[in-house]
C-alpha cells in the first residue's frame, strides 16, 4: 500500500513540477476587423475594391491569419450564369500585435447575394483564436429589386401581436423569380454580430413555379405576427432569388407590440 | 448491486485444496472424474454447484451430497465451480486415470451472480494472474438503459466512453481509445476504422451480455493495439434447455427511444444454435437548455431538442456450436447496421437558421453516419494428444459512410444529391491459432495471429488513402509459482506489420478538374518484440497484491501515417506523417486488494511511460484548404500517464449493497508540457441498492470534477453531479419470468458538458432527464 501511494505521490510531484515551466497556452485574438472601415451593414458591388483591415494581438508571438470568403446562400442550389465569390488567403504575421491591410477585389461578374468573410488566427505556439465573421451583401445590378410602398418604414412601423402584417409593393427582376423567403427575427441589438439565440418568430417560403415570374406582388404575402411573440424590435427580412441564382435582400425594422 | 461484476471479488478466501487419488491403471478411452464440493470450513457437501469443463464447455451440477461425476478422455482439463453465495473457484486436472477431487468453496455475500473469469489463453485465474481482469455481465435492465455499448461500459472503474451524442460511443480504458484499445468479439478483433474519433463500436448492446475487461496492456494475447487495454465480448453460453427464448423491450422518454431484442436458442446433444435479432430507434434527444454559446454567438436549441440526433440500429447475430469429447467448433455470423444523425453544427459552422429549425424529430437527416458491419467467425478446437489446439478464422466488412450536403462545405459544383462526404469500406481477415502444452509440468501457450485488412475510400472529402495492412505475430505465454502464495506469469510476442498505400491525388477541393497530391506513397514495415512479466502475491486469504510490468509496442495506424484532410467536425486539417515510428512504452500496473466476507476494497494504481507517444499537435500554420482551420500534425513526444482506481463494495446485510468506484488519471506530454486531449476527469460513482427476492430498488450518484488539465486549444470542462434511481420487479409466470425495470437518469435535469464528448467543442450539453422502462420475458 505504502509503495503505491509513494508511486502516486511521485507522479503528482513530477506532474506539478513540470507545470511550473512557462507554457504559452493563451489564445491570440482578432481585436477588430473592418471592410471599408465598417463592420456591419456591409454592401458591395461587383468589381468593387474593398479595403480589409484586421487588428491582431497575442501575449507572445503571432503566426498566421486566414481569410475565407464564401456565400451564405442557406445551402440552396446555385445559379448557372455566374459563379460565387470564393476566396481563401493566408497572411503571415509576426510580433505580439499586428495589423493586416489588404485590398479585396469583388469579382465581376459575380452572383449577387449574402456572403461572409471568416477570419481565423493562430499564434506561434499553435494556440487558435475564436474566429471572426463579417457578413456582407454583394450586388451586381441584376438581382431582384424591391419596391416596398407600404407600410412606411421611414417612421417606426408597429406590428400588433396575433395580427396579420400587411405589405404592399413589388419585387421585380429581369429574369424569372424562383423563390421568396420571409423571416422575422429579433433585432441584433449590438453590432458585434452576436446573434440572438431565438429562432425566427415568423418564417415563410414562397416558391414561384412559373417560368416567367418577373414581378411579385408583396401584398399576396400572408405574414402573421405570432400572438405569443415577445414585444420589441424585430427585423423583417425578405430574400428573393432569381433564376440566375442572384439573391436580392431587403431588410427593415418593425416594432412588435 | 451486481452491476459491476468484479473478477477479484469472488476469490474471497483462498480455499482450494485438492486431493488427487489417481488410480494406477485403467483400460479404455475415457476415465471417471469424481468430485466432492464442500464449504471451506465444513464437511457437508454443497448441492447444486455448477461444474463446467472449460475445454468442452460441458457442465453438470452437484447432487444433494455435493458429489459430481464426469467421464472424460485423458488430458488436461480446466474446471469451474460456481454457485450463488459462494466465491467461484477453478481447478486444473491432468486426467491420466480415474480421479477424485475435493473442492472447497468459500461463502461470500459479494457478487451473487458471479461467474468465473480468467485469462482465456493461459487459463490463469484472477487470483493467480498478475493482471487485473474484470467481468461485466450487464443485466437486462442495464441493456435497456443504454443506447450504445459505451454507456454500459462506463459503469466500470477505469473505463469511460467518448461519445458523439447518443448512439455513437468508443470505449476509453484509462484514457486510451481507438487503436490503443482492442475490442474482441469472441476471438477476433473488431475492425471498423476505430482510429476515428466519431467512429463508434459496431456492436449491439443487447448482444454483449458477457464481457471481460483487461485494464492495462494486454498486447501479448490480443495484439499491439491492446496497449491500453482490451475489452472482450464472450460468446453466448449454450442454452440450458432444448428450446430457449427471450424477448426484451425498452422505452426511453427523453428521445422516445424504442427497442426490442428477441433471442431463440436450440440445443440437441453437442449442437446448439442461438439467434438474436435486435432493433433500436430513437428520436432527437432533449437537453436542459434553450441555447448554447459557440464562438461568442448564442445559438438556439429550439424546445430544448438537439436537432438531428436521432438514430436507429438493427442487428442480427447467429451463434452456432458443435462439440464432442475430441472436437469443438463455434461459428458466428453477425450483421449490424446503424444510421445516426449528427447535429448540423457538428459538420460546419453552426448557424441559427440551420440549427433553429427542428424539422421532423424522428427522421435522420444530413449530416449523418451510415454503417453496415458484417462478421463471420469460426473457432475450431481440436484435441491433439493431451491438449487442445484452438484455431480461429474471421472475416469482417465495415462499410462506413459519412453523408453530408456538399454545398455546406464549399463543393459548389457537385450535384446536391452527391451527399457521400467520406466513404470507407474495410475488409479484414484474421487467423489465430494457439496450442497450450506442458513443458516439464509447466503450462506454455504458443500462438500466432495474422490480420490482413484492405480499406477503400470514396466521397468528396479526403482523409486517408486506400491502403492495405498485414500484421503477423508469434507469442509464447507461460505461468508458474514460486510458492503457494506467490505466482508469476510472463510472455513474449514478436509482431511484424506492413502497411502500404499508393500515392493519392484528388481534385483540389471544389475544383473538380484539378488534381492535388494528398498522400505520399506509403510502404512501411514495423516489427518489435514486446514482453511482460508479472507476479501475484496472496500472503493471506484477505490480501492479494499484483504487479505487472510490460514493455509495449504499437505500430502507427493509417491516420497517423497518411491522413491529410479536414476533420468535418473540428475544421482541423489533420495531417499524418509518413515517418512516424511505433510507440514504445513501459507500463507498470499494480493491484492491492483486501477482502472480507461482506466487503472488498481494491486499489489499482498504474504508471505508464511512453517514449514516443503519437499525438496530434496543433501547428502555428493554417491549412491552405478552403474553410479548413489550423493544421494539426501527428508528432511524437515522451508522455507519462498515471493514476488509480479505487473500488469499494460492501454488503452490510444480504439485501443491502453499497459500492463506490473512484477513478483518477493524470498525464503529461513532456514536450508540450500539457495534458493529452480527451483525458477523463476524476470521477466518483456511488451506488446503493436494496434487493429482495422479487424486487430491487437503487439510487446512484455520479460526481465528476472539473477537468482543467487540457491540451492546447482544448477547453476546460466544469464538473457536475448526476443522480439516478432505478427499480425492478420480477414476476414468475409458470416456468418463465417477466421482469419489469424502471429507471430515472439525470433526475434533476442537470445541465452538463462531457469532457469526453465530440459535441463538447460546440459547448453542447448532454441528455437531460430520462425515464427508462425495460421489459424482459
Amino acid at each position: 500500500m505504502k509503495k503505491t501511494l509513494l508511486a502516486l505521490l511521485g507522479l503528482l510531484v513530477f506532474v506539478s513540477c513540470s507545470d511550473d515551466e512557462e507554457v504559452d497556452n493563451t489564445a491570440p485574438s482578432i481585436l477588430e476587423a473592418t471592410m471599408d472601415g465598417e463592420d456591419h451593414d456591409l454592401s458591395f458591388n461587383d468589381g468593387d475594391q474593398v479595403a480589409l483591415q484586421v487588428d491582431l494581438s497575442d501575449n507572445v508571438e503571432l503566426s498566421q491569419l486566414k481569410l475565407d470568403i464564401h456565400d451564405l446562400f442557406d445551402g440552396h442550389s446555385h445559379g448557372k450564369s455566374n459563379s460565387t465569390w470564393e476566396m481563401t488567403k493566408v497572411y503571415t504575421v509576426s510580433g505580439a500585435s499586428a495589423t493586416v491591410n489588404d485590398n479585396l477585389d469583388v469579382p465581376s461578374p459575380v452572383v449577387a447575394g449574402p456572403y461572409h468573410v471568416i477570419l481565423q488566427l493562430v499564434d506561434a505556439a499553435g494556440n487558435e483564436s475564436d474566429f471572426k465573421e463579417l457578413e456582407f451583401i454583394v450586388k451586381n445590378g441584376s438581382e431582384p429589386q424591391f419596391g416596398v410602398t407600404a407600410p412606411d418604414f421611414s417612421n417606426e412601423v408597429h406590428a400588433p401581436k396575433g395580427q396579420a402584417f400587411a405589405m404592399a409593393g413589388t419585387i421585380t427582376d429581369d429574369v424569372d423569380l424562383d423563390e421568396i423567403l420571409i423571416r422575422i427575427s429579433e433585432e441584433h441589438d449590438d453590432h458585434n454580430h452576436k446573434k440572438s439565440g431565438e429562432a425566427p418568430i415568423f418564417e415563410d417560403d414562397v416558391d414561384l413555379p412559373g417560368s416567367s415570374d418577373t414581378s411579385f406582388d408583396l401584398s399576396t404575402l400572408s405574414i402573421t405576427i405570432p400572438a405569443d411573440a415577445e414585444e420589441g424590435h424585430y427585423i423583417i427580412e425578405i430574400s428573393a432569388k432569381d433564376n440566375d441564382g442572384n439573391y436580392g435582400i431587403w431588410e427593415a425594422e418593425i416594432h412588435v407590440m | 448491486m451486481e452491476m459491476i461484476f468484479s473478477a477479484f471479488l469472488n476469490r474471497l478466501f483462498l480455499s482450494l485444496s485438492v486431493v488427487l487419488f489417481a488410480q494406477t491403471f485403467s483400460l479404455g478411452q475415457s476415465f471417471e472424474l469424481r468430485g466432492h464440493v464442500m464449504p471451506y470450513q465444513g464437511i457437508e457437501g454443497i448441492q447444486g454447484v455448477k461444474v463446467t469443463i472449460h475445454e468442452i464447455q460441458e457442465h453438470v451440477y452437484t447432487d444433494l451430497q455435493g458429489h459430481f461425476k464426469l467421464n472424460l478422455k485423458p488430458g488436461h482439463y480446466h474446471l469451474h465451480f460456481e454457485k450463488r453465495d459462494y466465491a467461484a473457484q477453478d481447478l486444473e486436472v491432468n486426467l491420466k486415470g480415474d480421479t477424485e477431487v475435493i473442492v472447497h468453496l468459500s461463502p461470500t455475500r459479494i457478487e451473487m451472480n458471479e461467474i468465473l473469469i480468467e485469462d482465456s489463453y493461459l487459463r490463469n485465474s484472477r487470483l493467480t494472474s498478475s493482471k487485473e481482469i474484470l467481468a461485466l455481465n450487464p443485466k437486462e435492465s442495464q441493456q435497456a438503459q443504454a443506447l450504445d455499448l459505451g454507456s454500459i461500459l462506463e459503469e466500470m472503474p477505469g473505463v469511460n466512453m467518448l461519445n458523439t451524442g447518443l448512439g455513437i460511443s468508443k470505449p476509453v480504458i484509462r484514457g486510451f481509445m481507438g487503436n490503443r484499445v482492442a475490442v474482441l468479439d469472441q476471438g477476433i478483433k473488431q475492425e471498423g476504422q476505430q482510429w476515428g474519433m466519431d467512429h463508434g463500436l459496431e456492436i449491439d448492446p443487447f448482444q454483449a451480455d458477457r464481457m471481460e475487461l483487461i485494464k492495462g496492456p494486454a498486447a501479448l494475447q490480443y495484439g499491439s493495439d491492446a496497449i491500453g487495454g482490451a475489452l472482450k465480448i464472450l460468446p453466448a453460453l449454450p442454452p440450458n434447455t432444448k428450446y430457449e427464448g427471450s424477448i426484451q423491450g425498452l422505452y426511453h422518454s427523453n428521445n422516445r427511444a424504442y427497442g426490442f431484442s428477441a433471442m431463440t436458442g436450440y440445443k440437441s446433444g453437442g449442437f446448439y444454435s442461438r439467434l438474436r435479432l435486435s432493433n433500436r430507434q430513437f428520436q432527437d434527444f432533449r437537453v436542459p437548455a434553450e441555447n448554447f454559446t459557440y464562438n461568442g454567438f448564442i445559438l438556439p436549441i429550439t424546445d430544448g431538442i438537439l436537432k438531428n440526433t436521432a438514430g436507429n440500429l438493427n442487428s442480427l447475430r447467429w451463434d452456432l456450436g458443435w462439440q464432442n469429447a475430441d472436437y469443438r467448433s463455434r461459428y458466428l455470423i453477425s450483421y449490424y447496421e446503424q444510421e445516426q444523425g449528427f447535429y448540423p453544427g457538428a459538420t460546419g459552422i453552426p448557424r441559427a437558421f440551420d440549427v433553429g429549425q427542428l424539422g421532423d424529430l424522428a427522421d435522420i437527416d444530413l449530416p449523418r453516419q451510415e454503417i453496415q458491419h458484417s462478421k463471420i467467425y469460426s473457432l475450431q478446437s481440436i484435441r491433439i494428444a493431451d491438449h487442445w489446439l484452438e484455431m480461429e478464422l474471421g472475416f469482417q466488412r465495415n462499410n462506413r459512410a459519412e453523408q453530408s450536403v456538399p454545398h455546406a462545405h464549399g463543393f459548389e459544383e457537385l450535384d446536391s444529391s452527391a451527399t457521400l462526404a467520406l466513404g470507407l469500406i474495410q475488409d479484414s481477415y484474421q487467423l489465430n491459432a494457439r496450442y497450450p502444452f506442458h513443458l516439464a509440468e509447466r503450462e506454455v501457450v504458443l500462438g500466432m495471429s495474422h490480420n490482413y485488412k484492405l480499406n477503400k475510400r470514396d466521397g468528396f472529402e479526403y482523409l486517408i488513402p486506400d491502403f492495405w495492412q498485414y500484421q503477423s505475430a508469434l507469442f509464447a505465454l507461460t505461468k508458474g509459482e514460486f510458492s503457494e502464495k506467490l505466482n508469476w506469469d510472463a510472455g513474449l510476442r514478436w509482431e511484424w506489420q506492413r502497411i502500404v498505400a499508393d500515392e493519392t491525388s484528388t481534385p483540389w477541393w471544389a475544383n473538380i478538374d484539378s488534381l492535388a497530391l494528398r498522400s505520399e506513397a506509403l510502404a512501411r514495415n514495423f516489427s518489435n518484440l514486446s514482453g511482460a512479466l508479472g507476479i501475484s502475491y496472496k500472503p493471506s486469504p484477505f490480501w492479494n497484491f499484483k504487479a505487472h510490468l510490460a514493455r509495449s509496442f504499437r505500430a502507427p495506424n493509417i491516420a497517423e501515417l497518411a491522413s491529410n484532410g479536414v476533420h468535418h467536425g473540428t475544421f482541423r486539417h489533420e495531417q499524418g506523417q509518413v515517418g512516424v515510428n511505433p510507440e514504445l512504452a513501459w507500463q507498470l500496473d499494480l493491484l492491492i486488494e483486501h477482502q472480507h466476507e461482506t466487503w472488498v476494497m481494491r486499489l489499482s494504481p498504474f504508471f505508464y511511460y511512453f517514449e514516443n507517444f503519437i499525438f496530434l499537435r496543433p501547428t502555428a500554420l493554417f491549412s491552405l484548404l478552403p474553410e479548413a482551420g489550423q493544421l494539426y500534425q501527428y508528432q511524437q513526444a515522451p508522455v507519462i500517464q498515471g493514476g488509480a482506481e479505487l473500488f469499494f463494495d460492501w454488503h452490510p446485510w444480504r439485501e443491502l449493497h453499497i459500492s463506490n468506484a473512484s477513478e483518477f488519471l493524470m498525464n503529461q506530454n513532456l514536450n508540450t508540457q500539457l495534458a493529452l486531449p480527451f483525458s477523463p476527469p476524476w470521477n466518483n460513482r456511488l451506488k446503493i441498492n436494496w434487493e429482495q427476492e422479487h424486487w430491487q430498488i437503487g439510487a446512484n450518484w455520479l460526481w465528476v470534477l472539473d477537468q482543467d488539465r487540457t491540451d492546447r486549444n482544448e477547453d476546460a470542462t466544469p464538473g457536475y453531479h448526476l443522480f439516478g434511481m432505478e427499480a425492478s420487479y420480477e414476476l414468475s409466470l409458470g416456468r418463465h419470468q417477466l421482469r419489469l425495470n424502471v429507471a430515472l437518469q439525470n433526475v434533476f435535469d442537470e445541465f452538463y458538458l462531457r469532457h469526453l464528448s465530440r459535441y463538447r467543442i460546440l459547448n453542447l450539453p448532454e441528455q437531460g432527464r430520462n425515464l427508462l422502462i425495460g421489459l424482459s420475458y
